[in-house]
């Protein structure tokens, strides 16, 4: 049956009756979301939140996000179409109906993030989708966990299915079950990853047809349609209160001596924003491009995040929105350009310039500008896989990524290793239970943040070595933003953070040390060659060490301009030291009793300043 | 009024225009159609003055920063790439080695609003018809151009050296088909802006881009066009075929520096006479 998109969706709602229509569509997205992880079995849905759960309206327009990242929001709603229009074509779509789609060149962002799409019936209608992706543990592309460093063309990244039936009127098709997963190295953990997303839907098209049945059909739609509306206005009455302009950003990614550029320009005419990324650098035969849908995804996203942060998520958020990318780029790749990084490395950078136009943008405005909160790019990201100390396979991520600094805010400071994009973070026990690695540390680390007048948030540093792998070590693979700049930028004044990096110490004392009881504090204790890892396959051995910083948040305004006693509780935090107080921020503090110096602390600043202004003509 | 522009800027409508200004001492700027940054103090600094664990980038990566230049506040701060050094340049075969800038040099064609466009003609009065002269070729070429930038109501300032002021060789070249309504101006340096007189009258015409003709490349044109760029936020043209310097080395290096201009070299286009339309 195909979709009704012209469906009675125009009736007087009343208000109360809206609200509560539309909070129950957001909390029947939520449950999906809960579904999934509470169903899952992998570390990825039940411990990262790498998942997305939301709903569509017939004609694929998003109608409810729960609690996902937008970008993927956005691209389920191009997975749903293009489902809709590949099944005009074939046997159409049935009730009960379950598709899977992980195809970057039509609406997925890498083969990894799996989308499964539902449509959701009533009474033998269409009335809806849901959609959900889960970045599942292999997806048997050329490094274990799918982000392949070494891979030229995406025929290298693993399977690519552009729309299959996977469920046929409520009958999971086994045969196509059992073809997916077996093409991973890990079909039972792959298994795990999809199940718990037919879980999610089966919950919310049972849910959808419960309100559809106490509320009517025609309620229904004439709420999700002016939900819909409602956030449309809303966004557009917000731009309108924001001064026109243009302004530009770019970022560059480095590895092996290469580098990628994006580039943007962001024009806001009224209530319209076009975001141009003309100039950035042709695709690359490294998996750090972004297919184009994924940059509106990525430009959706940053919207939703400054001017939008606090309007219902839905289609309505699109319409003022325009992507313009040329193609053959690192925005916008072509056939068989590689995408396997694309999400850490092309994404972060996308989602990096986009929101440092925002923020440029809302700098203009009187009303908006305390909103500004300076874009953490995103850092390097780890995998590592291999035997472990039970003899099987296994592959995981990191994904410590949550443990980053955001950026400084207008107002105030960064949020110390905050949440990233709605992940979350697997704690060092169920890591150091399930594969064969023993953490040395995970902790703030000092003096990595972007300083300034509010200074950005502190992310973590770890270290980690391998520990009763069978076979004496693990491979690792090392993506993520790669590049010295990766620590982003300051705003007005403030400044970038350190870079984010990852540093394998080989032939380290480590053993010796721990063999004396000795529990490492620092690198520098443990001798070994040290290496900056680009983007590569490598393998952790005996002795060896991982070191690891996290991105951090650039810092916003002069550091000359931090409250002094600021800077003092940050040194008693031991979050930043006595000599970067006073070499960076200009803060004299008393060694002893740590008290801030007043009057040198003045002099110093004075002083200072006076010295910008040396041999200037 | 003023409204913000970002931390510590602001913009300010005033009856001469609208202007970007410190918002701590009301130092002014630029007007808001150049770019703000060129009125700043720029400084570049070792990666260490951000703190610690920047060692990685050092002797690839700086601190930039830009203050006002009346008080010293901060407006920003980024990290750029160190410039290269001049070692970088190979002297193989007793000649420079090609040089990639920030910008190709190869001509592009461009099509320029006549309502906010000038010509500015250096150096070619008379002595430029002596067929020794280095941009002899030029009383040729750029005569054609000259009729298509007045037919389409452009305006066009001679300028001649001082020191041939109220000589017979202060005339302007005949072929240049002078008109007595085209200033000629002398200023005494190789930046004609020097004087304080040809700023007024490209502001009163509302000029944004200019074209400059005549040489020599790698003195006047480069010292006159990075100041209309760098310090007054005009868009630079320049027809590679309309300019003249006394060797290629010189043409090279000229139309190289324009290319690194740090944060200018947007500012500057190349292009041939027959490259340039009117609208």
């Amino acid at each position: 049956m195909q979709p009704n998109a012209n469906a009675p969706d125009r009736r007087d709602v009343d208000p109360v009756t809206f609200e509560i229509l539309s909070h129950r569509l957001h909390r029947i997205a939520k449950e999906m979301g809960s579904t999934i992880e509470r169903v899952g079995g992998t570390v990825n849905t039940t411990q990262l939140h790498d998942y997305m759960a939301s709903l569509y309206r017939a004609d694929g327009e998003i109608l409810a996000t729960g609690e996902s990242q937008p970008w993927h929001v956005a691209c389920g709603g191009f997975t749903v179409k293009s489902i809709i229009e590949r099944f005009s074509q074939y046997d159409g779509v049935n009730e009960g109906d379950a598709f899977f789609l992980n195809d970057p060149y039509v609406s997925a962002i890498h083969q990894s993030d799996v989308y499964v799409v539902s449509p959701i019936h009533f009474e033998g209608e269409l009335v809806g989708w849901s959609a959900s992706f889960v970045h599942v543990m292999d997806i048997g592309a050329l490094s274990p966990g799918g982000n392949s460093p070494d891979a030229t063309e995406i025929c290298q990244e693993g399977v690519r299915v552009p729309g299959i039936k996977l469920v046929d009127r409520g009958t999971l098709r086994k045969d196509v079950f059992d073809t997916l997963i077996n093409m991973t190295r890990r079909p039972d953990m792959v298994a795990l990853d999809i199940n718990c997303q037919l879980a999610g839907h089966n919950v919310a098209r049972s849910r959808m047809q419960e309100l559809y049945a106490a509320y009517g059909r025609d309620l229904v739609d004439s709420v999700t349609a002016q939900m819909i509306d409602h956030s449309e206005a809303g966004l557009r009455r917000r731009l309108e209160e924001i001064p026109d302009g243009e302004w530009r950003e770019s970022a560059t990614i480095e590895s092996k001596g290469k580098t990628w550029t994006v580039r943007l320009r962001l024009r806001k005419t009224g209530d319209e924003l076009v975001f141009d990324f003309d100039g950035t650098d042709p695709q690359a035969s490294t998996g750090v491009n972004l297919p184009y849908h994924a940059t509106f995804g990525a430009c959706f996203e940053g919207v939703v995040e400054t001017v939008g942060y606090d309007l219902p998520r839905n289609h309505g958020l699109f319409r003022p929105i325009k992507t313009l990318v040329p193609e053959g780029t690192l925005m916008n790749p072509t056939y068989p350009a590689p995408v396997s990084m694309s999400t850490t490395s092309g994404g972060a950078t996308a989602k990096f310039v986009v929101i440092s136009v925002l923020n440029a943008m809302l700098a203009g405005s009187e009303k908006w500008r305390s909103e500004i909160m300076v874009r953490l790019w995103g850092g390097r990201r780890l995998r590592t896989s291999g035997l472990n100390q039970y003899g099987t396979f296994y592959s995981t991520s990191l994904a410590m990524s949550p443990l980053s600094g955001s950026g400084a805010r207008a107002t105030k400071d960064g949020v110390e290793t905050s949440k990233l994009d709605f992940m979350t973070c697997a704690n060092v026990e169920w890591l150091e239970m399930n594969c064969p690695m023993l953490f040395l540390f995970r902790r703030h680390a000092k003096d990595r943040q972007g300083a300034g007048r509010y200074r950005g948030g502190t992310g973590a540093e770890m270290a980690f070595t391998v520990h009763k792998a069978p076979n004496g070590e693990i491979d690792g693979v090392a993506y993520g933003v790669a590049g010295l700049t990766n620590g982003g930028k300051g705003l007005f004044g403030g400044y970038p953070a350190a870079p984010s990096v990852l540093e394998l110490y080989q032939g380290t004392t480590l053993s010796s040390r721990i063999a004396d009881n000795a529990v490492p504090g620092r690198m520098e204790e443990l001798g070994g060659t040290r290496t900056v890892l680009p983007y590569t396959n490598f393998k952790i051995g005996a002795d060896d060490v991982l070191y690891y910083t996290l991105g951090m948040g650039g810092g916003y305004g002069s550091p000359l301009d931090r409250d002094p006693e600021a800077v003092r509780v940050d040194v008693e935090k031991e979050l930043v030291s006595l000599e970067t107080a006073r070499e960076v921020y200009g803060v004299v503090l008393d060694r002893g009793a740590l008290a801030v110096d007043v009057p040198e602390t003045e002099k110093l600043r004075r002083s200072r300043r006076e010295k910008h202004l040396e041999g200037a003509s | 009024m003023n409204r913000p522009f970002q931390e510590n800027l602001e913009i300010v409508e005033t009856k001469s225009g609208a202007w970007v200004q410190c918002s701590r001492c009301g130092h002014r700027l630029s007007g808001t159609n150049s770019d703000w940054r060129v009125g700043c103090v720029v400084k570049r600094l070792p990666p260490e003055t951000m703190g610690p664990h920047r060692e990685l980038m050092e002797g690839r990566l700086m601190l930039e920063e830009l203050y006002c230049p009346n008080c010293g506040v901060t407006f920003d701060a980024s990290v750029v790439e160190t410039e290269p050094s001049v070692d970088d340049i190979s002297f193989a075969s007793g000649r420079p080695a090609r040089r990639k800038g920030k910008k190709s040099t190869a001509p592009e064609p461009i099509t320029l609003d006549p309502a906010s466009t000038a010509v500015i003609a250096l150096d070619l009065h008379v002595k430029a018809c002596d067929p020794t002269h280095v941009g002899h070729e030029l009383v040729h070429t750029v005569p054609g151009f000259l009729a298509r930038a007045r037919a389409a109501s452009v305006p066009v300032i001679f300028i001649v050296p001082a020191w041939d002021k109220g000589k017979p060789e202060d005339r302007i070249a005949e072929p240049m088909g002078w008109q007595s309504s085209e200033p000629v101006l002398y200023p005494h340096a190789y930046d004609k802006f020097a004087s304080g007189e040809l700023l007024p009258l490209l502001q009163s015409w509302g000029t944004e881009t200019i074209v400059f003709l005549g040489g020599s490349a790698n003195f006047s044109m480069l010292y006159t066009g990075s100041t209309a760029a760098r310090v007054h936020g005009f868009s630079v043209v320049v027809p590679v075929d309309g300019i003249y310097a006394h060797s290629d080395y010189e043409m090279e290096y000229a139309l190289y520096q324009l290319t690194v201009i740090p944060r200018m070299h947007d500012k500057f286009s190349f292009t041939t006479l027959d490259g340039i339309t009117f609208r």
